[in-house]
């Protein structure tokens, strides 16, 4: 599995969610595909740093 | 990912073997053939056997008999034996990997062989460019493999065509679905939401300060959502267990069907018939039902006011006839005539005489009447509107009472049927022969066990949706608790950004599942009916949403369960084919005696079709000489990249299976 299907990314992207929500769907996609490899894996930095980031850009896009 | 070659080494029939797979994007097909017997599904258990450990496909005759090479066993003067499959895989990338299954047997002074145990019997090596990892052993290489090919849906890349036709029989459709869901990469929004949730739970663990209400909304959520996973899991098993019994109880019935008495073996038909036909009249009374509810719910409204209607009817009509409801004119008109100086009857009223001062007050009285007169049209249209409506309903007393007959009808129908299952299920059961008394009580252990599981299964559902209603409105309550404070205003943002993603996550899954099923149906039907001989007889393959496949008739009937076994290898093999060709799941595909219960001409169809059904896919046919006959061999010559044929050379101890290169 060399990445998260095409037909993932292209439902997502046509989708009407706000971009930010589509990129952090698609970054938590990515760690899942990643873990899924791994046996006991530790999602919550990579989880936690996603809803961080999302957050900020959300916020930078509100104060505009 | 392609393999590459297959490395074979005491394994049942095959001493020392390698085979190389066609890897050419136009000639992706690899075809070895071989008579019954020569060791073409343990090839494809040489391959399970490898990855997973174990012979998924392993025929009754070698059931019990060592894994060893027999020739091996009785020539070598050494006590010791190897068992070794290798494959190579090449990924999209182009890097390889490699997995190796060797195990080690000792035989003992009894003759008979102990397996060496070896935490080590199992490796994985990965190329990464110019890099190798590994040797990676045990569970971790068991968990790369599983990753890149489930164990749980192996039987959709590795088919046995001989079982194919009981393949709808064997599988469930939440089997079928869920095997969907994990080649389609849609579990990975299932963990998706899983994460998030937990995230979630965690910001608010973190989160100080909180109203005592809050705390104790925050408690509740946590209590619920752990309750909830516990729920999930017991469902889970509650599935299994189904799963199970309904397995057990099929086994039980094979038994009795493929007993050595004739009239057992025809009772348990007739049981089987009985069974079905009482399904069908099931469907049949809640179709019934169905319309019956239907045309109650559009007829009720009238029915409930039909007194009501009658009467406004009967006042209008009685008001008309006695002349009471004013013709209907238009004010426009009579002020024009008034304007004009003119009467209704066309003669002059403008003068000031005492006639025209009369008439002009008259035609002035029905300006003002004239706002009754234009109710006198609406009147008229609803008493039509009112007539419509009583006659809509003439017909219901006569179609309530038909539907109401022949839901009786039926379920007199049902009853006589099932007297008579009840009568079989006595007569089997009180038989004289110990081993069919046994396994009729088997087989009814195992069915009531199914219906007491099912009952379980629906509590069980109804009961987690009872939970998540209250997590949902625990959490609600407490986003509004949170909002009454500012200082939680940046944990709030966290939390709705949580929510939002896992509500644009079901949506995603939701809409890619809706679309995967829709595709798959799509194809499946049209690739059935392509293939299949009798074209005018179905209407092709409908496929639920809970993924139970069913073939309609033309006639509207269910005719799954009427197929031959033909057909239903080649619903089977239109299934997999559109399965394979929408999820886009990256494994090659191997199929054992692909045609071997269908007949020469649809064969060809077959051959003809499944290049173009399994582009892109590299592809593995075990075939009989019979099944490659010089037709389908010409069909498929142009997709065809190399062939092989199983030379059996028989020994003392048993036969040898060596492969030799024929293109």
């Amino acid at each position: 599995m060399s990445g998260v299907s095409r037909r993932i990314i292209e439902t997502i992207e046509e989708s009407e969610f706000p971009k930010e929500i589509k990129d952090m769907l698609k970054a938590l996609l990515n760690v899942e595909l990643r873990n899924s490899h791994i046996k006991s894996p530790l999602y919550g930095k990579d989880y936690d740093r996603i809803i961080m980031e999302t957050a900020e850009t959300r916020r930078r896009q509100e104060s505009k | 990912m392609e393999i590459d070659y297959i490395d074979l080494k005491n394994f049942r029939q095959y001493r020392s073997v390698r085979i190389e797979f066609s890897r050419s994007l136009s000639k992706n097909f690899t075809v070895i053939q071989g008579v019954n017997g020569a060791g073409k599904t343990n090839l494809l258990n040489a391959i399970t056997w490898c990855l997973f450990g174990e012979e998924f496909h392993v025929d009754s005759k070698y059931k019990g008999l060592p894994i060893v090479n027999t020739t091996t066993l009785h020539e070598s003067t050494n006590d010791i034996f190897e068992v070794k499959v290798e494959i190579q895989f090449i990924e999209n990338d182009g890097n390889k990997m490699v997995v190796t299954r060797c195990k080690h047997y000792k035989k003992g002074k009894d003759g008979n062989l102990a397996e060496i145990t070896s935490p080590h019997s199992l490796t994985v090596m990965q190329q990464r460019g110019r890099d190798w990892i590994g040797p990676i052993y045990g569970d971790d290489a068991q968990y790369i493999i599983d990753n890149r090919i489930p164990p749980s849906i192996e039987e959709y890349f590795f088919f046995d065509g001989e079982r194919m036709d009981d393949y709808f029989k064997e599988n469930t459709g939440r089997d079928i679905k869920n095997a969907v869901f994990q080649i389609s990469q849609l579990d990975l929004f299932e963990k998706l939401i899983e994460h998030l949730t937990a995230r979630k739970r965690e910001l608010l663990k973190t989160a100080h300060g909180l109203s005592s209400r809050a705390n104790e909304l925050r408690e509740y959520v946590e209590l619920h959502t752990r309750s909830l996973e516990t729920d999930k899991s017991v469902l889970e098993e509650l599935f299994q267990k189904k799963s199970e019994a309904e397995r057990l109880e099929k086994e039980f019935s094979e038994k009795l069907r493929n007993s050595s008495l004739e009239n057992i073996q025809q009772l348990e038909e007739q049981r089987e018939e009985l069974r079905k036909d009482i399904t069908t009249i099931d469907e049949d009374i809640a179709e019934n039902e169905e319309v019956r509810l239907k045309l109650l719910r559009s007829n009720m409204p009238i029915l409930l006011s039909y007194g009501a209607l009658l009467k406004t009817r009967n006042l209008i009509e009685g008001r008309r006839e006695a002349g009471l409801i004013p013709p209907p004119y238009r004010t426009i008109f009579i002020e024009s005539l008034l304007k004009k100086g003119k009467c209704i009857c066309g003669s002059d009223i403008s003068g000031k005489d005492e006639y025209s001062t009369i008439r002009r007050k008259k035609v002035e009285t029905y300006l003002t009447e004239s706002q009754l007169s234009e109710k006198s049209n609406e009147i008229i249209a609803a008493n039509t509107l009112i007539r419509k409506m009583m006659e809509s309903v003439n017909g219901f007393p006569q179609q309530i009472i038909e539907l109401g007959r022949k839901v009786k009808r039926l379920q007199e129908l049902k009853v006589e049927k099932e007297q008579k299952l009840s009568k079989i299920n006595q007569e089997i059961s009180q038989s004289n022969v110990e081993n069919i008394k046994l396994w009729e009580k088997e087989r009814e252990r195992y069915e009531k066990e199914k219906e007491r599981l099912i009952g379980d299964i629906a509590k069980q559902q109804a009961q987690i949706e009872r939970r998540e209603k209250m997590i949902r409105a625990f959490n609600s309550e407490l986003t509004q608790e949170l909002k009454k404070e500012m200082r939680h205003k940046s944990l709030l943002e966290l939390l709705a950004l949580c929510d939002e993603g896992i509500k644009c996550a079901c949506e995603v899954r939701d809409r890619i599942m809706k679309r995967v099923k829709d595709e798959i149906e799509k194809k499946t039907s049209e690739q059935f009916l392509t293939l299949i001989w009798k074209k005018d007889t179905y209407r092709g393959v409908c496929i639920d949403d809970e993924y139970n496949i069913s073939v309609p008739h033309v006639s509207g009937r269910e005719g799954l369960g009427t197929l031959s076994a033909g057909e239903r290898q080649v619903c089977a093999l239109s299934f997999m084919a559109a399965l394979n060709s929408v999820s886009g799941f990256d494994v090659p595909i191997i199929i054992d005696t692909p045609l071997a219960r269908i007949s020469s001409e649809p064969s060809q169809s077959i051959a003809r079709n499944l290049p173009n059904y399994l582009k892109g896919k590299q592809v593995t046919l075990l075939v009989t000489e019979k099944e490659y006959s010089p037709e389908v061999k010409q069909e498929l010559s142009a997709s065809v990249g190399k062939t092989y044929i199983i030379d059996v050379i028989e020994k003392e101890y048993g036969n040898l299976a060596e492969v030799k290169t024929i293109q």
